[in-house]
């Protein structure tokens, strides 16, 4: 299946099916924190994306300031940037896998 | 997954009402819970002109597509903060927006009132621009809404936003703050506009689901400023709490509007100003906004 992330944007293949719910677990997405997007259609939790399928984990948390009292603060560790670091594992093994020998 | 109204196939599950719905029922829900926010609060009648600030984001792109679908007579004020493309892009999408449905979009630029973009408030004053930018569009907002003669600025902020804000606050003990958040601050001073948040009993998600439903296109690409921000570190810890315990951020906010609110809230108000420079409203002599304006003139 083709997984599309945003922000920044970027693809992942993986093999097989699962469901929505186990995606999410495996990649250690918050289930409140996107919408899972089957061309114009919203997936819930316990529909099942097929390995030929294309969907978007599109975030929904947007917004953001720096606090007062992190004035001075040293550069936030990467667990509230934009996405956890399952993703990004993820993200790097499919390239990983996806490189020619 | 069944829609709890029709029983037909469910499109969003909402643990936190123990509910899922299917596309028509899921934005019947939503408009309800903005009725509602709007009549618990009181935050406009039917015949008031609201001014909408939107900047091309979900929340305030779906907030204006509720109210114009409710009937408000309802005005878009897009506040250009001039961050590159982000802005670029955003403000496109107010434009494109208000254009098919044919409603008012007012365009005000930071860098003409403030003197810089908020990338130029960056280099100037060598710190993040949020508490700039936060300052500059509340005052700007303002002085849009007198200008054209609205009583009422409605802003998209959601429950995350204000869950968020709130654990801010009690994190650091900011009792001013906790004294004043609320979904309806009244005008409490002539040259104070009523500032109202329609959108606060629906999450960040349902927003989403909303615009993504209704077909709205929204920017989705984030401030560049924002990365690492503190608020984003509290929407997330809150929504690993969601996850734990669903109801847990309604709980906490509506809780604190409730029962904590009351305890904070100080008696004498506050005494409120008028800026010696701009006549808007300060709890100073010259207001912040002006100060920030003299900051930047001063370092370029």
């Amino acid at each position: 299946m083709k997984v599309i992330l945003r922000n920044p944007r970027r693809e992942v293949e993986l093999s097989g099916r699962r469901r929505v719910k186990e995606l999410l677990k495996e990649l250690d997405i918050l289930p409140d924190t996107v919408l899972v997007i089957r061309g114009d259609q919203l997936l819930t939790a316990d529909q099942v994306v097929e390995e030929r399928d294309e969907i978007e984990i599109r975030p929904a948390i947007s917004g953001g300031a720096r606090g007062s009292s992190s004035r001075g603060a040293p550069e936030a560790p990467q667990a509230w940037q934009f996405e956890p670091r399952a993703v990004g594992r993820a993200v790097r093994q499919a390239r990983r896998e996806a490189r020619p020998e | 997954m069944k829609c709890r109204k029709c029983g037909g196939q469910a499109v969003l599950e909402l643990r936190r009402h123990n509910a899922a719905f299917c596309a028509p029922d899921y934005l019947d829900f939503f408009r309800k819970q903005v009725r509602e926010a709007i009549r618990r609060f009181r935050m406009f009648e039917k015949d008031e002109s609201v001014l909408v600030a939107v900047s091309g984001s979900k929340d305030s792109l779906g907030l204006w597509d509720v109210l114009l679908g409710e009937g408000y007579a309802s005005t878009g004020l897009y506040l250009d903060l001039g961050i590159f493309d982000y802005s670029r892009e955003s403000k496109a999408k107010c434009e494109a927006f208000a254009a098919a449905r044919g409603a008012k979009l007012l365009v005000v630029s930071v860098e003409e009132a403030v003197g810089a973009p908020i990338p130029g408030v960056q280099e100037a004053t060598r710190r993040p621009p949020c508490s700039a930018c936060g300052l500059s569009k509340r005052y700007l907002m303002n002085r849009a809404a007198l200008e054209h003669g609205f009583s009422v600025v409605a802003t998209g902020h959601n429950l995350d936003d204000e869950a968020a804000t709130l654990f801010g606050s009690i994190l650091h003990w900011e009792t001013g703050s906790l004294a004043r958040q609320s979904p309806m601050l009244p005008a409490t001073h002539p040259k104070l506009v009523r500032r109202v948040k329609p959108l606060f009993r629906l999450t960040e998600r349902e927003t989403a689901a909303y615009a993504f439903l209704r077909r709205i296109d929204y920017i989705v690409e984030e401030c560049p400023f924002s990365r690492g921000a503190t608020s984003l570190l509290y929407k997330d810890i809150l929504n690993r709490l969601e996850d734990a315990s669903p109801g847990a951020k309604h709980n906490f906010l509506y809780g604190f509007l409730e029962r904590g609110r009351p305890v904070f809230e100080n008696p004498e108000g506050v005494q409120l100003n008028e800026c010696a420079r701009c006549g808007q409203v300060t709890t100073g002599t010259l207001c912040a906004f002006c100060k920030l304006v003299d900051r930047i003139k001063h370092a370029r």
